[in-house]
C-alpha cells in the first residue's frame, strides 16, 4: 500500500497539491480525476517518489518513501509518464527490456527476455518486438511504456505498485479499454499490485477504477467508489459542466452524461 | 502476473540481433587488427605482415617465424608499433567519450570538439608550455610530461562542467544552447591559443601548430602508457554504465523510476570523458569528429543500445583513426598532414550531412 498523509506540494508560492491523503491499496485501481491543473500529475510524482512533498509523508508498505534505496524501490514500483523523450533507434523489445533495469545485474538472462517479451504480449504489441521505436506511433509508444512498466515489476516478490499518468491519452477507444481492463486485471486477478492512475476520461475512470480521488484546485473533493465520487454536484463543483449520471446499460456503474455547457456564452466571441 | 496473462504456446521470437551485435563487434575487432597490421606495414620502411608478426614473436622470445632486418625491427619497435597503439587508444577513447556524452546529453551532436571540451583541454596544455617555462624553468623534465597531462584534464574538466551548466535547467539540456556555448568555447579558447602564441618563443610556436591540428607524430612508449592509464577508467568503466545511459534516454526521472542513481552516473561520465579527452589532447593535441562519427555510424549499423554501442564505438573510433594517421603520414610524404586535418577534413562534411539528414526527420533540436 502507498500512503499519501496531508500530502503538500509547492511551487515557489503557489500551492500545486494542498493536504491530500490518499491510499493506493493492492488489488485496487485508484483512479486520480480532476481539472487541467487541479494537481494529478503532481500528486502522482509525490506517490512516485520523483518529487518530494513540501509538507506530509508518503509511506510505501509502510516506509517513508525517502528511506528507500532507488533500485529497492524500482523493483517494486513502476511508473510511465505521460510522454517520454526517447529518440533514438531502439528495437521495441530493448525499451520494454529497460524495464528489467533494476533487477539485471551483470547482463540480461533469457528469463528477463521472457518477461519482456510476454509483457510485450500483455499490451498486444507481441509482434512489433523487432520494430524501431521511433517508427511507432504515439498510441504504440504509449503501450511499449505500459509492457516496460509491467515489465519492471512482473516476478516482484510481494506487493508492487505501478503508477500511470494518463497512459490512455494517445489511445484509440479500443486500445483505451485493453489497457485499463488489463491494468485492473492485475490489480484484481492476483491482488498484490496496486494501481493509480491519472485519467481525464470519466466514464473510463468509472468503468475501471475502484476508488475514485477528485481534485481541483490542489485539494481533495471526494473519495471513494466510483457511484459515490462521480455525482452531478461534484462534477458541478469540481469541473463546472452540467451532467446527467445515469445507469451504465449493461453494468453496475455510472455513466457521466455531459450537458452542452454554457461556460462560454457565444456573446464573449467576437 | 504470470497467472493474469496466459503465456499459452508462446515462444521467444526469433531476434537474433544480441549475437548480431557480439558478431559485429568481433568484426570491428578485426577490422582493428587488420588496419593495424597494415598500419604498422607502410612507410619509408615497408614491413611485411608475417616480419610483424616474426618481430613481435623475437620480442616474446619466440625466433625463425621470418626473416626481417634489424631496420625494420627498430622502426617498428620504436616508431610504428608505439604509433599505431596510441592511434588505437586515443581513437577509442575519443569515440566512447563522444558516445557517453551524447547519451548523457541525449543528443547525438555532443562531441568533445564541438562542444569545445578538447579546446579546453588543448588551451590549459599550451598555458603549460608557454608560460610553465617562464614560471618554474627549473622543473624537471619527468614532471614536466606529467604536468602536462594533468593540465589538460584539468581544461577538459572545466570546460565539460561549463558546457554543462550552461546548456542544462533542471535536468533538461538545450541543444542549440550547448552548441552555442561549445562556440562561444571554442571561440573563448582560441583567443587564449591567441594570446599565448604572442608570448610564445620560436620553438614553442611550432608546440602550439601542434596542439591545434593534432598530430600522433610526438608517440612514444612514454606517451602511449600515459594516455592508456588515463583512459583505462574510462574504457573499462563506461560500458558498465551502459544499462544507466540506455535509461537516461527515457528521461532522468525516468531513469531514477528505474533505480539509476542518476546523479553519480553523470558525475562519473563526466570525469572519465574528461580525463580521456585529457589524456588524448595532451598526448597528440586536438583531433576532431571522431566522437561523433563513430558512435553515429555504430548506431545507424548496428542501433542506438550503449550496450553494443559503446564497445562498438570504441573499435571503430580505433579503427577509424590508425586509417587516419596512415593517410596522414603517407599521402604527402615524406611530409605529414597533421591527423586533426584529416579526421576534419573527413569528419565535417560527414557532420554538415548529419544535420541536413537529422533536419529533414526533424529530430535533433528539440
Amino acid at each position: 500500500m502507498i500512503v499519501a498523509e496531508s500530502v503538500t506540494v509547492r511551487a515557489r508560492t503557489k500551492v500545486l497539491v494542498d493536504r491530500v491523503s490518499v491510499e493506493a491499496r493492492c488489488g485496487e485501481v485508484l483512479a486520480i480525476l480532476g481539472p487541467n491543473g487541479a494537481g494529478k500529475s503532481t500528486l502522482l510524482r509525490t506517490l512516485s517518489g520523483e518529487r518530494q512533498p513540501d509538507g506530509g509523508r508518503v509511506r510505501m508498505r509502510g516506509r517513508l518513501l525517502s528511506d528507500w534505496r532507488l533500485r529497492e524501490r524500482a523493483r517494486v514500483r513502476a511508473v510511465v509518464a505521460q510522454e517520454s523523450v526517447l529518440a533514438f533507434p531502439f528495437r521495441v523489445l530493448d525499451v520494454v527490456l529497460m524495464g528489467r533495469t533494476p533487477r539485471v545485474e551483470r547482463s540480461e538472462s533469457a528469463h528477463d527476455e521472457h518477461i519482456a517479451w510476454l509483457a510485450l504480449q500483455a499490451v498486444g504489441l507481441g509482434t512489433f518486438a523487432a520494430r524501431s521505436y521511433p517508427t511507432l506511433s504515439g498510441g504504440e509508444r504509449q503501450r511499449v511504456h505500459l509492457a516496460r512498466a509491467l515489465a519492471q515489476i512482473w516476478d516482484a516478490s510481494s506487493e508492487r505498485y505501478l503508477l500511470l499518468d494518463e497512459p490512455t491519452s494517445g489511445l484509440d477507444i479500443a486500445h483505451q479499454h485493453e489497457a485499463m481492463a488489463l491494468v485492473r486485471r492485475l490489480a484484481h486477478d492476483l491482488a498484490r499490485t496496486a494501481v493509480a492512475v491519472v485519467l481525464h476520461d470519466l466514464n473510463l475512470a468509472a468503468q475501471y477504477a475502484d476508488r475514485i480521488l477528485l481534485l481541483r484546485g490542489g485539494r481533495a473533493v471526494a473519495t471513494g467508489t466510483p457511484s459515490a465520487v462521480l455525482t452531478a454536484d461534484n462534477l458541478r463543483h469540481t469541473f463546472g459542466v452540467e451532467a446527467v449520471i445515469v445507469p451504465h446499460p449493461r453494468a453496475a456503474m455510472p455513466l457521466v452524461v455531459p450537458i452542452s455547457p454554457n461556460a462560454f456564452p457565444m456573446e464573449h466571441i467576437e | 502476473m504470470s497467472g493474469a496473462v496466459t503465456a499459452g504456446s508462446l515462444s521467444l521470437p526469433a531476434l537474433p540481433l544480441a549475437k548480431q551485435g557480439k558478431r559485429a563487434l568481433g568484426l570491428l575487432a578485426l577490422l582493428v587488427v587488420a588496419a593495424s597490421f597494415v598500419a604498422v606495414g607502410v612507410g619509408a620502411v615497408g614491413i611485411a605482415p608475417a616480419q610483424t608478426l616474426a618481430i613481435l614473436a623475437e620480442s616474446l622470445g619466440v625466433g625463425g617465424i621470418s626473416d626481417f632486418a634489424a631496420s625494420q625491427q627498430s622502426v617498428l619497435l620504436s616508431i610504428r608499433l608505439p604509433r599505431v597503439l596510441l592511434s588505437i587508444a586515443v581513437g577509442a577513447a575519443l569515440a566512447i567519450s563522444g558516445a557517453a556524452m551524447q547519451g548523457l546529453f541525449r543528443n547525438p551532436l555532443a562531441d568533445p570538439g564541438l562542444v569545445g571540451i578538447s579546446s579546453g583541454a588543448a588551451l590549459a596544455a599550451t598555458a603549460t608550455i608557454v608560460l610553465g617555462e617562464a614560471l618554474a624553468p627549473e622543473l624537471p623534465e619527468a614532471a614536466r610530461t606529467l604536468l602536462l597531462p594533468v593540465a589538460a584534464f584539468l581544461g577538459s574538466l572545466a570546460t565539460t562542467f561549463l558546457v554543462w551548466r550552461v546548456a542544462t535547467r533542471s535536468g533538461h539540456t538545450a541543444v542549440a544552447t550547448m552548441l552555442l556555448a561549445g562556440i562561444a568555447l571554442n571561440a573563448l579558447t582560441g583567443a587564449g591559443t591567441g594570446v599565448l602564441t604572442l608570448l610564445a618563443t620560436d620553438p614553442q610556436l611550432r608546440t602550439l601548430t601542434f596542439w591545434t591540428l593534432g598530430s600522433l607524430n610526438g608517440a612514444t612508449w612514454p606517451a602511449l602508457w600515459i594516455v592508456l592509464t588515463m583512459s583505462a577508467p574510462a574504457l573499462i568503466l563506461i560500458p558498465r554504465l551502459s544499462r544507466a545511459l540506455n535509461a537516461l534516454l527515457l528521461g532522468e526521472a525516468e531513469a531514477r523510476h528505474l533505480g539509476i542513481e542518476v546523479e553519480r552516473v553523470k558525475a562519473a561520465i563526466v570525469l572519465l570523458t574528461a580525463l580521456a579527452v585529457g589524456a588524448t589532447v595532451a598526448a597528440c593535441g586536438m583531433i576532431g569528429f571522431v566522437g561523433l562519427a563513430a558512435p553515429h555510424l555504430i548506431r545507424l549499423l548496428l542501433g542506438a543500445d550503449h550496450r553494443v554501442l559503446l564497445p562498438g564505438a570504441a573499435l571503430l573510433g580505433a579503427a577509424l583513426l590508425v586509417l587516419a594517421d596512415l593517410a596522414a603520414r603517407t599521402v604527402v610524404a615524406p611530409a605529414e598532414v597533421p591527423i586533426g586535418i584529416v579526421t576534419t577534413l573527413l569528419g565535417a562534411p560527414f557532420f554538415l550531412w548529419l544535420m541536413v539528414r537529422e533536419a529533414e526527420h526533424g529530430g535533433l533540436f528539440r
